[in-house]
């Protein structure tokens, strides 16, 4: 279940929470968060399952200079912006879904004569199939139907280009392979066998593609038949219920309306965001 | 400027464009909202979302956005990836339904930023999974739901969406109904409250003098339009909330 032999934790023939987990590696997220390498490109998922149980304890442990992958940045990547948690940000696009409202941290970094923040600006559809490549060990994935767009015209990422083969030519897209994937996931079982709640949208692929990866699961279970990710992607396991509030997961918890409304009006300045940040770090 | 409220036209329009049986791709924000009220008025289809997910029956409760997955209750038929809907199923759907607030005669749209990119006066949100969709549609229907028809450009600043090469492109406004493309031209048009309208389609080119007047709005689409706005207002999707208010005062 670990995906390399250098993130092989000592087997623990242990129970956590009544079940037996064998060797799977269960850890406390403050731990987790403070062996993120420094600099490190990090997966922050998943694509509607928001982890902003982790973006919280990465701001409050300060970290910084991190490149940070989130297909839909959301309120999560807007206060990493703002909490000055990145240097760099791959991403499909960033908002406030509530509203919906701009992510204002993420549009002041860029309404300003000297951005700090790089922006890799991809489709979502161009960031999947980069996280493909990442999965298959190939350097870059074919892209079809951005040729007309700014993504390709004006550059708005480096990370595209064109390939020739004896059977045609075609725009395509370098591979990503974080360093470090947080997935979340419904239930995760004690060999590291993880199932996604709804659908899997990018999950699967980003622990595939990373070179390790932490599930963040609600439960864990004995044995599930139904998993949507190998536990032998998967290098640690963090349990904590209500992961992704003020998101919402399928039959647990609803999507916190008051509370995204809450984050647009403490970030909409950097004065009321520097407050929510102090908030966040007591 | 006095407009039509959004639901003298635009709301019922956007979702009668919702073929019975068919596959149907909706972007966030305006096209949830129609295809909420296009099943409302019965129609039966199967809505696909970005994150992997085709739902065939009304969800329990309104989506907040697209990936408000608790809310999709037990209405998904189907659950996999974003590759499995935005690199092959979308482009099967019969119809792709987007958002666009800014977008050109051609089709395209902008949701990146006004002003230079390096440096923008407004950055905007970034165009998520749209590109793909756009660029798979067999038929491409943006909405644009705001009051100011300066939002319908002559070329966008930044082309964030581009449809495919020969798909209709069909553009659904307060006003009227249009086509857009290399030869654009307005379909339908509301009878009134639509001079500046006509007015700026004719600076950027789009032929006016096709237009046929707009099917009225039944009352059974009214009440579904205003019960939907007002779902929409609880759910937090802050223009329909005005356009609620809008509605009640037309």
């Amino acid at each position: 279940m670990f995906a390399e032999a250098s993130n092989r934790a000592a087997p623990r023939y242990d129970t956590f929470e009544g079940v037996p987990i064998g060797s799977l590696a269960i850890s406390s997220l403050t731990d987790v968060v403070a062996s993120i390498p420094a600099g490190g490109t990090v997966y922050l998922g998943n694509f509607g399952a928001p982890l902003h149980c982790v973006a919280h304890e990465m701001i409050r442990q300060r970290l910084t200079g991190l490149h940070v992958i989130m297909g839909s940045g959301g309120i999560v990547l807007d206060a990493l912006i703002g909490a000055g948690s990145v240097d760099r940000i791959t991403f499909a696009h960033c908002w406030g879904p509530i509203g919906p409202t701009p992510a204002w941290n993420f549009r002041r970094s860029r309404e300003t004569p000297h951005p700090v923040v790089q922006m890799d600006e991809m489709s979502l559809g161009a960031m999947y199939s980069a996280l493909l490549g990442g999965a298959w060990g190939v350097a870059f994935m074919p892209i079809r139907g951005l040729d007309q767009t700014g993504y390709i015209g004006e550059g708005w990422t480096s990370s595209h280009g064109v390939a020739a083969a004896p059977w045609g030519q075609e725009t395509v897209v370098r591979s990503l392979a974080p360093d470090l994937s947080f997935v979340h996931a419904d239930r995760i079982d004690r060999r590291g066998n993880a199932k996604v709640a709804g659908p899997s949208a990018d999950a699967a692929l980003a622990a595939q593609a990373a070179r390790r990866t932490v599930i963040v699961a609600e439960e864990i279970v004995d044995r599930l038949s139904d998993a949507d990710i190998a536990g032998a992607h998967v290098s640690q396991a963090v349990v904590i219920r209500g992961a992704v509030r003020p998101d919402g997961t399928p039959r647990r918890y609803g999507r916190d309306l008051v509370a995204y409304e809450r984050y647009a009006e403490d970030s909409q300045t950097q004065e009321t965001f520097a407050a929510w940040i102090a908030q966040v770090r007591r | 400027m006095i407009v039509p409220s959004l639901t003298d036209y635009f709301l019922p329009a956007a979702a009668r464009t919702i073929p019975a049986d068919s596959w149907v791709f909706t972007g966030f924000n305006w096209p949830v909202i129609a295809a909420r009220l296009a099943r409302r008025l019965d129609c039966d289809f199967v809505q696909v979302l970005e994150a992997g997910v085709a739902l065939d029956r009304d969800t329990p409760t309104l989506l907040s956005s697209t990936t408000d997955y608790f809310a999709y209750g037990n209405a998904a038929c189907f659950q996999g990836s974003i590759g499995d809907v935005l690199l092959s199923l979308v482009s099967r759907c019969d119809q792709v339904m987007l958002d666009a607030a800014n977008v050109d005669v051609l089709g395209h749209t902008n949701s990146t930023a006004v002003g230079p990119t390096n440096a923008p006066k407004v950055r905007l949100p970034g165009g998520g999974g749209a590109p793909d969709a756009a660029a798979r549609a067999r038929r491409l229907i943006l909405l644009y739901a705001g009051r100011d028809p300066g939002r319908l450009q002559r070329q966008v600043e930044h082309v964030t969406t581009a449809p495919a090469s020969g798909a209709p492109i069909i553009l659904i406004t307060r006003w009227g109904t249009l086509h857009l493309g290399q030869e654009p031209w307005l379909e339908v048009c509301v009878a009134e409250r639509t001079e500046a309208f006509r007015r700026h389609l004719y600076s950027v080119g789009v032929r006016i003098d096709k237009a046929r007047a707009a099917r009225a709005v039944t009352s059974q689409e009214r009440l579904a339009s205003d019960a939907v706005l007002a779902e929409a207002s609880a759910r937090g999707y802050s223009q329909a909330a005005n356009a609620l208010i809008e509605s009640r005062n037309s």
